[in-house]
C-alpha cells in the first residue's frame, strides 16, 4: 500500500510539471501580446489608422522596375501599390511600410528606391492627402498571398495601430514581364 | 504464516538492516564515498575543462546557418581598382569577398558588420568590411528581404604592405532567436553566454589575386565593381541629380 501510494504521489507530480509545461507553451509569448491593433480594409476603401488615413487604389506587379534609365531586376517580383494617405488630426507621416505573406513573412518596401511617401520623407498635413506609389520585393510564390502593412513608426510597430489591407494579386507567376515605372509622391490639393 | 513472513516480515527486516546500516555509517562514509568517487572521476577527466566546441571547417560553396541568415561563401579577390570606391591610400587593395545569403528570419533584416570576420590575412584597415554591395546591380547593400537569397560582396581595404594572402578563412557570426530579459520580448540575438560567440561555421576560402593595370572590362562577380552611389529615387525631390519616376496622373 506505502508503495502504491508513493508511486501515486510521483504521479500526481509529474501530471502537475506536464500540466504547467502544456499551459506555458500553449500561451502566446510576450511580442504576441505586444502586437500592433490591425485596422483591416480592402483595395478601394480607406482605413483609419490611429493617425494617418490609407487607401490603396491599385495594385499590380512586374518582374523589373525602371526607374528613369536605370532598371531594377530582382529575383522574385515587384509588388506596385498606388496609395492616398493623409494626416488625421495632426501632422504626421508614415514610416514603415510592409507585405505580410500567407506564411507570416514580412517585406519591407524595397531600399533599393526612395520611397519617401512611406519611409517618413513627407510630413503630411490634416486635409491635405497624398497620392503615389511604393514597390516591395518578394518572392514570386509570395505574391498571391498579401497583405500591406502601413504604420507611422518606422522602428517600433507594436501597440500602435496599424492599417493591414489585402493586395489582390492571384498569381506571382502571372506578372508583368516588362519593367514598370513608379509614380512619384504629390500632394492633392 | 510462511506467507505473512515472506511479503511483509523480510522486507521488514532488509529495511531496517539497511537503514541501520546507514545511519551508523554517516555522516562520515557519505563524505568518503562522495570524495572517492569525484577523484575516480578526476581520473578519467572529468574534472578537465571542457573548451567550447568549435565548428568544423567548411570549404567555399558550403551553406552556413546563422539563425537569422544562412551564408554560403563563394569566393575572394583581391584588386586594386573597384568602381568609384577610393582607396585610404593608392598603395592599398581592395579584397572582396563573396557570399549568397539568404535571411531566414521572418522579416526584412539589415546585416550586422560583423556578420563575417576573416582569419589569415593581415594589414587590413579595419576588421569590419568598409562596404558590401549587391552583386546584381553594384548598389549599396542595405536591407535583405526574408528568403530571397542575395549574392553580396563584402569588401576590405588592405594595407599594401601586407602580403597578399593565398586564402582567407570566414567565420560567420551566428544569433539565437531568445527571450531578452530586460523587455521579455522575443529578438534574434547574440549568445548570452558572454566573452566570445562561437561562430556558426569556418569556410576557408582560396583568394584570387587580380592586381593587373585597371581595364575597361570588368570581371565578373567577385572581380565586379560596385558603385554605391545615389539610389535612383521615386521623389521629386532629389530628381535633379539621380532618374526619377514620372509624376503622378
Amino acid at each position: 500500500m506505502k508503495l502504491l501510494r508513493r508511486l501515486g504521489y510521483a504521479a500526481f507530480v509529474l501530471a502537475a510539471l506536464a500540466a504547467g509545461q502544456a499551459i506555458q507553451s500553449a500561451e502566446p509569448n510576450f511580442n504576441h501580446n505586444l502586437r500592433p491593433f490591425p485596422v483591416a480594409g480592402e483595395v478601394g476603401t480607406e482605413v483609419a489608422a490611429r493617425t494617418f488615413t490609407a487607401q490603396v487604389q491599385l495594385v499590380r506587379c512586374a518582374a523589373a522596375l525602371r526607374i528613369g534609365d536605370t532598371i531594377l531586376d530582382t529575383q522574385g517580383v515587384w509588388i506596385v501599390a498606388k496609395l492616398r494617405v493623409g494626416a488625421r488630426f495632426k501632422p504626421t507621416s508614415i514610416a514603415y511600410a510592409a507585405a505580410r505573406d500567407g506564411a507570416g513573412r514580412v517585406y519591407q518596401t524595397t531600399d533599393r528606391v526612395t520611397l519617401n511617401l512611406v519611409t517618413g520623407g513627407h510630413v503630411m498635413q490634416p486635409g491635405l492627402p497624398y497620392e503615389g506609389e511604393i514597390a516591395i520585393e518578394v518572392p514570386t510564390a509570395a505574391a498571391g498571398s498579401l497583405t500591406l502593412l502601413l504604420a507611422d513608426n518606422s522602428i517600433d510597430q507594436r501597440m500602435d495601430s496599424m492599417a493591414e489591407i489585402r493586395l489582390p494579386i492571384s498569381d506571382g507567376a502571372a506578372c508583368s514581364a516588362e519593367p514598370t515605372t513608379l509614380l512619384a509622391p504629390k500632394a492633392l490639393s | 504464516m510462511l506467507a505473512d513472513v515472506s511479503v511483509t516480515g523480510q522486507g521488514g527486516l532488509s529495511r531496517s538492516v539497511t537503514r541501520g546500516l546507514l545511519d551508523q555509517a554517516t555522516p562520515g562514509l557519505r563524505w568518503a564515498v562522495a570524495v572517492v568517487l569525484l577523484g575516480v572521476s578526476g581520473l578519467f577527466g572529468g574534472l578537465d575543462s571542457v573548451p567550447d566546441p568549435q565548428p568544423e571547417t567548411l570549404t567555399a560553396g558550403t551553406p552556413v546557418y546563422g539563425g537569422p541568415w544562412e551564408v554560403t561563401v563563394e569566393g575572394a579577390v583581391v584588386q586594386r581598382v573597384l568602381g568609384k570606391l577610393r582607396l585610404e591610400k593608392e598603395t592599398n587593395r581592395w579584397l572582396v569577398l563573396t557570399a549568397t545569403v539568404r535571411i531566414t528570419a521572418h522579416e526584412s533584416s539589415i546585416l550586422p558588420s560583423d556578420l563575417l570576420t576573416l582569419d589569415g590575412v593581415t594589414g587590413l584597415t579595419s576588421p569590419t568590411p568598409a562596404d558590401a554591395a549587391l552583386d546584381r546591380d553594384k548598389s549599396r547593400l542595405r536591407l535583405l528581404q526574408p528568403n530571397m537569397p542575395e549574392r553580396v560582396l563584402f569588401i576590405w581595404e588592405q594595407s599594401g604592405d601586407a602580403p597578399v594572402p593565398s586564402s582567407i578563412t570566414v567565420s560567420v557570426k551566428q544569433r539565437t532567436y531568445r527571450e531578452d530579459s530586460l523587455s521579455s520580448a522575443w529578438y534574434w540575438m547574440d549568445s548570452d553566454t558572454g566573452g566570445d560567440v562561437t561562430p556558426a561555421g569556418i569556410v576557408t576560402v582560396p583568394v584570387r589575386a587580380d592586381l593587373a593595370a585597371p581595364s575597361a572590362s570588368p570581371s565578373p562577380s567577385a572581380g565586379s565593381t560596385p558603385s554605391p552611389g545615389p539610389r535612383p529615387t521615386a521623389s521629386p525631390k532629389t530628381a535633379g541629380r539621380t532618374p526619377s519616376a514620372g509624376p503622378t496622373p
